[in-house]
């Protein structure tokens, strides 16, 4: 039995802005509105706010996200602030530097904040997304093999996966199949109407082996929460997220014999140094939120964070124990599938809303450990969170 | 979707990839080996990520290797491959261990699956420039 640990921090504030499919204002304005909610949430005053960490989206110019959002914020007492900028894993190591400079002593109530709009009037999801998933490196060979979207590198993965361990699409579409019933309980999440897998199967291959149902649901919105030390979460008028464990893993993208950095990621490594420092063995989490953007990555996220064996993903998924009522719920609000896709944040903010046992429909009772993970690139970025609902005093 | 229409879709060549595509202008695959450790590495690097190495030199790969993954395009992302669709796209891995991409084309009725044995060909697709890609082995050139 390893020692549990007590808890490093804990998040108190969380704001969410509404979360649209048509364009009403620009990303940076919606930081701010997330912003004063998640301070307003968590009994603060700006003035109290000593730091603040910006979670760019990949998508956006430097100057649409710049360092000078404090003054947009009307934040004028910081003693920490930074953008963060390691794709989709962000948002979770924005959340992991806060705890960090809570723990040092550099900041005390620190202001997390992503927010995107990747849908602004004429132009479609498919056209924001439509820009080429440097996979090679320095050689930039792909998009003059039409290898555009990243949707085309997940599938790359996608594929790797099932031949390696000889699988089906049927694999992914009980990843999409899980997430919708989730989001059938959610009022947040964006695509509710009951799926099957036989209207699963029969919707057309986007770039197989991926349908448009194994692709993250884009929306414009912005999410931010307030991290703050332990002994100052016990003023919060709100119940804390604690902070147990924290990990990141970067394997690189060598694409050569002896590695696959379509299957073997980072999350593995993330994975065991966030279990370590909270003092759990993966058989310890209870429920999951992963980041989602595609269904492939679910699959080898259980596998890699050790919640399912090599291979094994698939029938886990489809047996029931990923969907409401099973033994390990995962991306309890619909994930980016069915809920809403605002990268990292989604399966912060779904964190944040169990632990505090307010999802209604959808609440899982027993949430000692819960795992929150981001990635990004092709998915060689990887940052993991392990969440509860005690202090743990020790 | 509002592209601006291209015919030909060709990248900004990086200094450090420039023998690569030299290369390819030759219908040579070009691809780096470690003088340390003597480890192929996939184009273009500036240390071996096994030892550390920063004295990589270009060499020829024989350009035949297995398909490691592959994707195919049921639609177009762009209006240059339009007429294209479906195509595949395909992750080679060459029998020096580096792993390259290029489109995979098929002869009609041929079967492929990752593990399957590919050769290299290369095509001209425009005035300047000829692309590499990929045939089963037992296609024809």
């Amino acid at each position: 039995m390893m020692e549990r640990k007590a808890a490093l921090s804990a998040i108190t504030g969380l704001g969410m802005t509404e979360f649209t499919r048509d364009y009403h204002k620009p990303s940076w304005q919606l930081a701010v509105d997330a912003i004063g909610l998640a301070i307003k949430d968590a009994g603060l005053e700006h003035s109290d706010v000593d730091g603040l960490l910006l979670n760019k989206s990949p998508l956006a110019e430097l100057a649409d996200f710049p360092m000078e959002m404090q003054d947009y914020a009307g934040l004028s007492n910081l003693s920490l602030l930074n953008v963060v900028e390691a794709e989709g894993s962000s948002m979770v190591q924005t959340i992991q530097q806060a705890t960090m400079a809570i723990q040092t002593g550099m900041a005390t109530k620190v202001v997390c904040v992503f927010a995107d709009t990747p849908l602004q009037g004429d132009k479609s999801a498919g056209e924001a997304f439509a820009v080429a998933m440097p996979m090679m490196g320095h050689l930039g060979i792909e998009i003059a093999n039409g290898f555009y979207t990243p949707i085309a590198a997940y599938a790359m993965a996608a594929q790797r996966y099932l031949a390696v361990h000889d699988r089906t699409t049927d694999d992914l579409g009980a990843v999409a199949i899980s997430n919708r019933r989730w989001a059938e309980l959610n009022d947040l999440a964006k695509l509710r109407k009951p799926l099957t897998i036989e209207q699963y199967c029969e919707a057309p291959f986007l770039i197989e082996p991926l349908r448009m149902l194994d692709c993250a649901y884009p929306v414009n919105g912005g999410i931010a929460v307030v991290v703050t030390g332990v002994e100052q979460a016990k003023e919060s008028p709100q119940p804390p997220a604690y902070i147990y464990g924290m990990g990141q893993g970067h394997a690189g993208n060598i694409n050569r014999r002896g590695h696959q950095p379509e299957i073997e990621t980072g999350a593995k490594q993330a994975g065991e140094i966030a279990y370590k420092m909270a003092g759990i063995n993966a058989s310890d989490i209870d429920a999951c939120q992963f980041y989602d953007a595609f269904s492939i990555s679910t699959l080898i996220n259980l596998e890699l964070y050790g919640l399912c064996g090599a291979g094994q993903a698939g029938e886990f998924v489809r047996s029931g124990e990923t969907s409401p009522g099973g033994k390990l719920p995962v991306n309890t609000g619909g994930g980016h599938l069915s809920g809403y896709y605002l990268q990292g944040a989604t399966p912060v903010s779904e964190a944040v809303i169990q632990l505090r046992h307010q999802a209604g429909a959808r609440q899982v009772s027993k949430l000692d450990h819960m795992l929150v993970t981001g990635y990004g690139g092709r998915m060689q970025f990887h940052a993991a969170l392990i969440m509860g609902q005690q202090e743990r005093v020790q | 979707m509002k592209f601006a229409e291209q015919s030909v879709v060709w990248p900004e060549i990086k200094e450090v990839a420039r023998p690569f595509y030299e290369g390819m202008q030759q219908h040579k695959i070009m691809i780096q080996q470690c003088s340390n450790c003597s480890t192929h590495l996939p184009p273009a690097q500036l240390v071996c990520d096994h030892c550390g190495c920063d004295d990589l030199t270009w060499i020829e790969a024989d350009g035949s290797g297995e398909i490691y993954t592959y994707v195919v395009y049921h639609r177009s992302f762009h209006p240059a491959f339009n007429d294209q669709v479906p195509y595949i796209v395909a992750l080679v891995e060459l029998k020096e261990g580096p792993r390259l991409m290029g489109q995979l084309k098929l002869k009609e009725g041929q079967a492929y699956k990752v593990g399957s044995t590919v050769v290299t060909r290369f095509q001209k697709i425009d005035k300047n420039n000829e692309l590499l890609y990929f045939q089963l082995e037992d296609g024809d050139g």
